[in-house]
């Protein structure tokens, strides 16, 4: 771990803007943002630990626990929620046995209902592990997560 | 198309004429590129509609040194998807825009802030910075002039709020994003305390067209009020949604949803400027002209230049349901009638969609709306209200239908 | 500036905020989120006010607004009140458990709490002194504000956002993990009772007692709340030198005054076994036993170790009794064992031997803080924060010389880990590189110094190549060190890591030299300053609680002495007495007899500890005078139960020469008299004609006798102390020594320079480790007071010794292992604690009487002040078996 962390902070060390980018690789490399990985960033940006947490739990996207393997992501802003996002979450958490926020059990998905993804003109949308699915109905918002099980 | 050409790559972008506009910015003074820039009458495509080259001006007038240019994009905005289209089609024209402006206020950095949604674009601007860089448009002596200049990509992490200009600028330093109190503006005191020019990448965009045609004549392209070109984001129930291009005041609202296919079923109605903190209309608007000062007159706004239209299945208090969860959710919680007001606004709303509502509850929202424009710290808790507030004039009786 | 509020002009300062403004009108505004006036965050959004500025009419904050040429500004007008109300009104929906301030607010606008939420507890709740309570929270991050921007301890912060917005420690850790050092100033900022000290409670009567706290040398006012003799809780005293501030010991370490352990009736040893007596009992075994061994082997078989913890008066009358009663020179404290040096040494350079500057003036003025030896976060805490605040808050440079890695160095421009023992080749090198490089006070050299040219003959050796191999630090870093101190107001803060050495005198000799070479010294922000260790360290060596100066530092066979001898009517011996050390080994050899130590614990803190111990029982007669029954206690034929600092009054001199009044909080438990009432009593019954009805009284004859607190009373001490010399009554004190001249005879300091010596014991092939000795934050001294908490116990359990992670890798040792450290003295087992530690150098604090770091210290002597080397000692260690 240690060696890791400090990799990627000398990669950023001559950057001005480098805490989010230094905790967007360590989320990268572990998955997540583990506690000691904010230990060693404290010491080596000459920062206290609880500092770069006030920071880093501020933000959605980063998370202090492991997560699935994927991650899924369901618009339920306006445009898709008119357009039916409503329907494909209920589907999805009835399929997967989890509710938005949740881990299925064998730690393959995580899903999370976000504000917005910015792709309106396809509503309802989906992303998984970064790939972008719209004009979604919720049998192929399974069948898409299922496809890729394969 | 002047904004959405398709020039992905640095060779189509060039045979366009792509920077030639920052070699003629280099030649000329700092002051005469301000001068285009106000004549133009350009003002922000963040939703602000603040005057461009004004800003510009006060960045440029201020001594303390070093100064740092923003490129926005963190299109937070639900509803709101133009700058990623831009992003996608024409990036190098947002670049080449940012490096004039740089070189205009006296700024040897610039960040440009991607909303962590859109982090392929990112990945996709960072790599066109390092071919800027290597074909001499960026880093020391641009262009073999005097002027150096470098582009940090930022990629942000998941708060509506880092769009907020202030807010971003705290996220770029590595805390959390809470907009600033105002007074000092970040003009004069931004970045790391020291004066900052922030733009939305479509604003940016616009600048070398500015310097290519002379302020002047972009000046002409419009109407009074309003001049240039904008892009326009319409989803909802429409039959091909997505980014539509037009000159500013040319194009009623109407208008634009036919050029977008027409309703998909029976129009409702339209949320104009911003899927949260926009106005939701009803038909008596669908004559109104594209054009700040026209939107002004009509006491609502353009925004970011979004349009959501509704058609017969969408029922309003649901819409206003999603926009207050969206409020509660994006909140950053520095203050407590945003923190405490949005989450009163959700709970009594939710209640309103259970049907349990009462008129004690549209007074209580009506308390709630007014604590939070006179006391909330930023724009978002002042504006949280907007939808519900111009909803309650457009489809007052739709609305009070449900009501106990 | 001229604007008008509510309809009436005002005219008001420019740069002040609209609420400063109303709150000195008496307009009552309501403010939650306001802690630091002028870094308000606009929280609450309560305050916000209409403002009418030309043809622009706002809504706007008082506090972050400032005021403007012909503002008209409305601060209740309907619809900010409902406004007010309603914002109140979504609070109380959330919370119900609100108290205190905040709660006072609900009332005031008639609004009901009625929240149920039930809210999830966060981490930082496991911690003995502080309580929190998650619903009555409304994060309005007063708290943080306290922690971050007063405290500089960045412990509390912000979880999550929105609605989730809340206040945690560190990652969501117990407080402790996240660093917090239990200052408590966020119980002090919270509006709302949801932060609190855990003994706190509300009480009908609530009396609030100031005194001075019974720890450090700083010197902290704390003030007290009392109810039915009994503290409820305590904090920093606005009125005294920490200005509010406090640190763990002052805020909770009064808890030890009800600790069931205290000694409450005086104690006989009979057949090996303590029995409780009367007090006439005691005292009359006492005086007989002292006469007889006085008759039987002279004056000079006995001696006493007076106390840095004890008043100046009972110090005073301590070291009479010994020297007019007794009749005998034998009599020290254990400032031996910590700045006996700096008074040699900084008498030797600047002819006095305290603190040069002020807290005040280093505070404000210092332009860079250059901290040698001195841990200050955790062994002086408020100059601590103090140093830390200036830094953050007003761009204050900071050089650290010190082989570990202590908090202080987070925050320094240089931190120089140079080998211990090594202080005299760094401090030569420095000065080596500011005369070759021309950056010399000239000036100041050639007007207020003698002794320069003996001075720059000696450091010419000490080039940045030959220190650097000496003290294995980069050259450039002591370059950049040198440049930096020079070249700025420089202030010098020491403490035991630079006196308890056998060259200690040449440490701090050394340190003024350095300083009178730049010309920092009697100007603000500069000087020479040891940190003293106990509370009184600095008053028990003006009373002359030493074995060859009197009080005000008289030389026996003086004028000044034979004045003295005046005022007690009697003959003062004319040979200088033993120090304590000195003493020990005189015990041992059968020289001395009998002792009578008051509030010390030797068998704890002194070096060598197998020998001390043997020494003690050696005695014929040992009396301590103490609160608990400590180490050195258990060995005595009589034990004496004495009232502690809070139950009783007197005078403590602080680190900075600031006499100041303790008052007394409670009443003394049990049997526990005052030190001086016991001295008195066992004076009298050996024929002495003593009548001092009270410390005031013994105070009194001080003033005459001590030059330097001649214009002190206890009337003129009730506001926050007199800082001497003091000759008059109307003198105001001196803050800074040496402005004009020095307190020599011809008015000069005199560069003394040293050569550097090796320390008496370095590693070798057997003994390969350097061990250092210090204090942890929690703990204090041989732990008699604080190691009576709970508290402080649960926070730092036991002994451990910090190591270098190679080093112990090396050694195939983990974390929290236990460890064998051996010196050629003993060896002792302690846990193992990795961290940032110079290699080859263990960290062994010495507050544990079960793995006493002192048994392997090494009780060799600096040869001018007899303090002994308590920083330097060679171990070896292994793996426990
Ligand atoms: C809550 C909030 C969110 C915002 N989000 C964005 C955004 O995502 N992108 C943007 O360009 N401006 C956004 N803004 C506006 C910016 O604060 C700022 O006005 C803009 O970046 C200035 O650029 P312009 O003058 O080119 O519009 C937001 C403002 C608020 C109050
Ligand atoms: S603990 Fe007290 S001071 Fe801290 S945020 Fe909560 S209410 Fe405010
Ligand atoms: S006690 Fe002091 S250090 Fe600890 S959390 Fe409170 S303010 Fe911070
Ligand atoms: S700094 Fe010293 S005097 Fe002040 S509260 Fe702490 S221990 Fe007591
Ligand atoms: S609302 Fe879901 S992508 Fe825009
Ligand atoms: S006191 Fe001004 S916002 Fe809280």
């Amino acid at each position: 771990m240690e060696d890791k962390v400090v990799e990627i902070i000398e990669k950023h060390r001559k950057d001005d803007a480098k805490l989010l980018a230094i905790l967007h690789d360590v989320q990268d490399k572990f998955g997540y943002i583990p506690e000691d990985a904010i230990k060693i960033i404290a010491r080596e940006l000459k920062m206290k630990k609880g500092e770069i947490y006030d920071t880093a739990s501020f933000y959605s996207f980063f998370r202090f626990k492991p997560e699935g393997r994927h991650e899924v992501l369901v618009c339920d802003c306006i445009v898709c929620h008119i357009k039916g996002a409503e329907d494909i979450i209920k589907r999805l958490e009835d399929e997967f046995k989890v509710t938005m926020g949740e881990t299925t059990k064998d730690g393959k998905y995580t899903f999370k209902m976000v504000e917005g993804l910015g792709h309106c003109e396809e509503s309802p949308v989906m992303m998984v592990d970064g790939k972008l699915y719209g004009n979604l109905t919720p049998d192929r918002a399974v069948e898409i997560l299922r496809r890729c099980e394969q | 198309m002047i904004l959405l050409n398709d020039a992905q790559n640095i060779e189509d972008y060039l045979e366009n004429g792509g920077f030639k506009a920052l070699r003629r910015a280099l030649e000329i003074e700092q002051d005469e590129i301000i001068r285009e820039v106000e004549s133009a009458g350009l003002v922000g495509r963040g939703g602000a509609a603040f005057p461009t080259g004004l800003k510009m001006k006060f960045v440029k007038n201020e001594k303390n040194t070093p100064k740092y240019v923003i490129a926005n994009a963190d299109e937070g905005e639900p509803g709101t998807f133009k700058d990623r289209a831009l992003m996608e089609k024409n990036p190098y024209q947002i670049l080449e825009g940012m490096i004039i402006s740089a070189y205009a206020v006296g700024a040897k950095k610039g960040f440009f802030y991607v909303r962590y949604e859109y982090r392929d674009i990112a990945e996709n601007i960072r790599k066109k910075v390092k071919e800027l860089r290597r074909l001499g448009i960026l880093g020391e002596n641009i262009y073999g002039s005097k002027f150096s200049f470098d582009i940090e990509v930022v990629l942000g992490a998941g708060a509506y709020i880092c769009g907020e200009a202030t807010a971003l600028m705290e996220s770029i330093e590595g805390k959390r994003g809470y907009p600033r109190i105002k007074p000092p503006h970040s003009t004069q005191r931004g970045l790391w305390g020291k004066p900052t020019l922030t733009n939305n990448v479509e604003t940016l965009a616009n600048i070398p067209v500015i310097i290519n045609m002379g302020g002047e004549k972009y000046h002409k392209l419009g109407k009074e009020g309003c001049s240039g070109p904008q892009l326009f984001s319409i989803s909802g129930f429409v039959k091909k949604p997505g980014i539509y291009e037009y000159i500013l005041g040319e194009k009623t609202i109407g208008e634009v949803i036919e050029l977008a296919g027409g309703v998909d079923g029976n129009f409702k109605g339209v949320m104009l400027g911003g899927g949260a903190s926009g106005y939701i209309l009803n038909k008596d608007y669908l004559d109104m002209p594209l054009c700040f000062s026209d939107a002004k007159k009509r006491g609502v706004a353009l925004g970011t230049g979004d349009i959501i239209v509704f058609n017969e299945s969408v029922r309003i208090w649901d819409v206003l349901h999603n926009i207050a969860r969206f409020f509660e959710n994006e909140s950053c919680g520095q203050c407590f009638p945003c923190r405490y007001g949005t989450k009163r606004m959700r709970e009594i709303i939710e209640k309103i969609v259970n049907g349990k509502g009462t008129s004690e509850d549209i007074k209580k929202l009506n308390a709630t709306a007014r604590a939070m424009k006179i006391a909330s710290l930023c724009p978002l808790g002042k504006s949280a209200m907007t939808a519900y507030e111009s909803a309650m004039k457009n489809f007052h009786d739709d609305l009070m239908e449900v009501i106990k | 500036m001229n604007i008008i509020i509510n309809g009436e002009k005002i005219e008001a300062k420019q740069g002040k905020s609209i609420l400063q403004v109303a709150k000195e009108k008496g307009i009552d505004i309501p403010a939650l989120c306001n802690l630091i006036e002028e870094k308000p965050i606009g929280s609450c959004g309560l305050c916000v006010v209409k403002i009418k500025k030309g043809s622009k009419t706002y809504y706007s904050r008082a506090c972050t607004t400032k005021i403007d040429e012909g503002m008209e500004i409305e601060t209740h007008s309907p619809e900010i009140e409902d406004t007010r109300k309603t914002i109140l009104e979504m609070i109380a929906e959330e919370h119900k458990e609100i108290r205190g301030e905040a709660k006072e607010l609900f009332l005031k606008y008639g609004i009901e709490l009625k929240g149920d939420d039930k809210k999830a507890i966060p981490k930082l709740v496991e911690n003995p002194f502080i309580s929190f309570n998650p619903e009555a929270c409304i994060s309005c991050f007063r708290c943080i504000q306290a922690c971050s921007l007063i405290k500089e301890n960045h412990v509390l912060v912000r979880e999550n956002r929105g609605m989730n917005t809340r206040i945690v420690a560190g990652i969501n850790e117990r407080l402790k993990d996240a660093g917090c050092a239990f200052c408590g100033a966020c119980v002090d900022a919270c509006p709302t009772g949801a932060l609190m000290d855990l003994t706190a409670r509300v009480e009908k009567e609530m009396k609030k007692i100031t005194s001075i706290c019974p720890y450090c040398g700083v010197g902290c006012a704390i003030d007290y709340y009392v109810s039915n003799n009994e503290i409820v809780y305590a904090k920093g005293s606005l009125r005294g030198v920490n200005k509010g501030d406090d640190c763990i010991k002052g805020r909770y370490g009064w808890q030890f005054v009800n600790s069931e352990e205290r000694l409450k009736k005086p104690l006989i040893k009979r057949n090996g076994k303590f029995e409780e007596v009367t007090w006439d009992e005691a005292l009359d075994f006492v005086a007989s036993r002292l006469r007889e061994i006085k008759e039987k082997y002279g004056a000079d078989s006995i001696a006493g170790l007076s106390s840095a913890k004890c008043t100046n008066e009972e110090n005073y009358i301590f070291q009479k009794f010994m020297r007019m009663v007794i009749g005998t020179n034998n009599v020290d404290h254990c400032a031996r064992l910590c700045h006996a040096s700096t008074v040699v040494g900084l008498f030797k350079v600047l002819g006095s031997g305290a603190m040069t500057n002020s807290l005040n003036d280093l505070e404000n003025d210092a332009e860079l803080y250059f901290v040698i030896g001195s841990n200050t976060t955790h062994a002086h805490p408020v100059i601590g924060t103090m140093i830390k605040r200036a830094v953050k808050r007003r761009g204050a440079r900071l050089i650290v010389a010190d082989p570990r890695d202590i908090e202080l160095s987070e925050y320094a421009d240089v931190h120089i880990k140079q080998r211990p023992g090594t202080d005299v080749a760094l401090i030569n090198g420095m000065m080596h590189i500011i005369i070759s490089q021309g950056l010399e006070d000239k000036e100041f050299i050639e007007n207020r110094t003698e002794g320069f040219e003996k001075l720059r003959e000696i450091v010419k050796k000490y080039t940045p190549e030959y220190v650097e191999k000496i003290t294995g630090v980069p050259k450039e870093e002591i370059i950049k060190a040198a440049v930096l101190y020079a070249t700025h107001r420089s202030a010098i803060i020491y403490a035991m890591g630079i006196t308890q050495h056998t060259s200690g005198t040449a440490n701090v000799a050394s340190l003024a030299n350095l300083a009178l070479l730049t010309g920092n010294v009697g100007k603000r922000g500069t000087g020479v300053n040891p940190l003293r260790g106990q509370n009184n360290v600095q008053g028990a060596g003006d009373m002359g609680a030493l074995p060859n100066l009197l009080p005000g530092y008289a030389k026996l066979k003086t004028e000044k002495a034979r004045k003295i001898e005046k005022t007690w009517g009697g003959k003062i011996p004319d040979n200088e007495g033993l120090t304590v050390v000195e003493m020990m080994h005189a015990a041992s050899k059968g020289m001395i007899k009998g002792m009578y130590i008051m509030g010390e614990n030797p068998a704890v803190s002194d070096p060598n500890q197998k020998h001390v111990i043997k020494s003690l029982k050696n005695l014929e007669f040992l009396v301590v005078q103490d609160l608990f029954m400590s180490e050195t206690a258990q060995l005595a034929d009589v034990v004496l139960p004495a009232a502690s600092s809070l139950e009783k009054e007197g005078t403590f001199t602080n680190t900075e020469r600031r006499v100041q009044l303790l008052h007394r909080v409670v009443e003394p438990v049990g049997d526990t008299k005052p030190d001086w009432w016991i001295i008195q009593e066992i004076a009298k019954r050996m024929g002495a004609d003593w009548n001092y009805k009270c410390p005031q009284d013994i105070f009194e004859e001080i003033r005459n006798v001590v030059a330097q607190y001649h214009g002190i009373t206890y009337e003129r001490l009730e506001n926050a102390g007199l800082q001497w010399p003091c000759p008059e009554e109307n003198h105001e004190g001196t803050e800074i020594l040496h402005e004009n001249m020095f307190p020599t005879i011809n008015g000069l300091a005199k560069f003394t320079p040293y050569e550097y010596e090796a320390p008496a014991e370095v590693p070798d092939e057997e003994y390969p480790f350097v061990l250092t000795t210090g204090r942890t934050y929690e703990h204090f001294h041989t732990g008699t007071l604080t190691r009576k908490i709970d508290g402080f116990n649960k926070l730092i359990p036991g002994a451990f010794a910090e190591i270098h992670p190679e080093d112990a890798e090396k050694l195939g040792i983990s974390d929290g292992d236990c460890i064998e450290v051996e010196s050629r003295r003993g060896k002792i087992k302690v846990s193992a604690k990795i961290g940032g530690i110079k290699k080859g150098v263990i960290f062994i604090p010495f507050h544990f009487a079960e793995s006493a770091a002192n048994i392997l210290t090494n009780d060799a002597l600096d040869p001018e002040a007899k303090i002994p080397e308590l920083k330097v000692a060679a171990v070896k260690l292994k793996k426990c078996q």
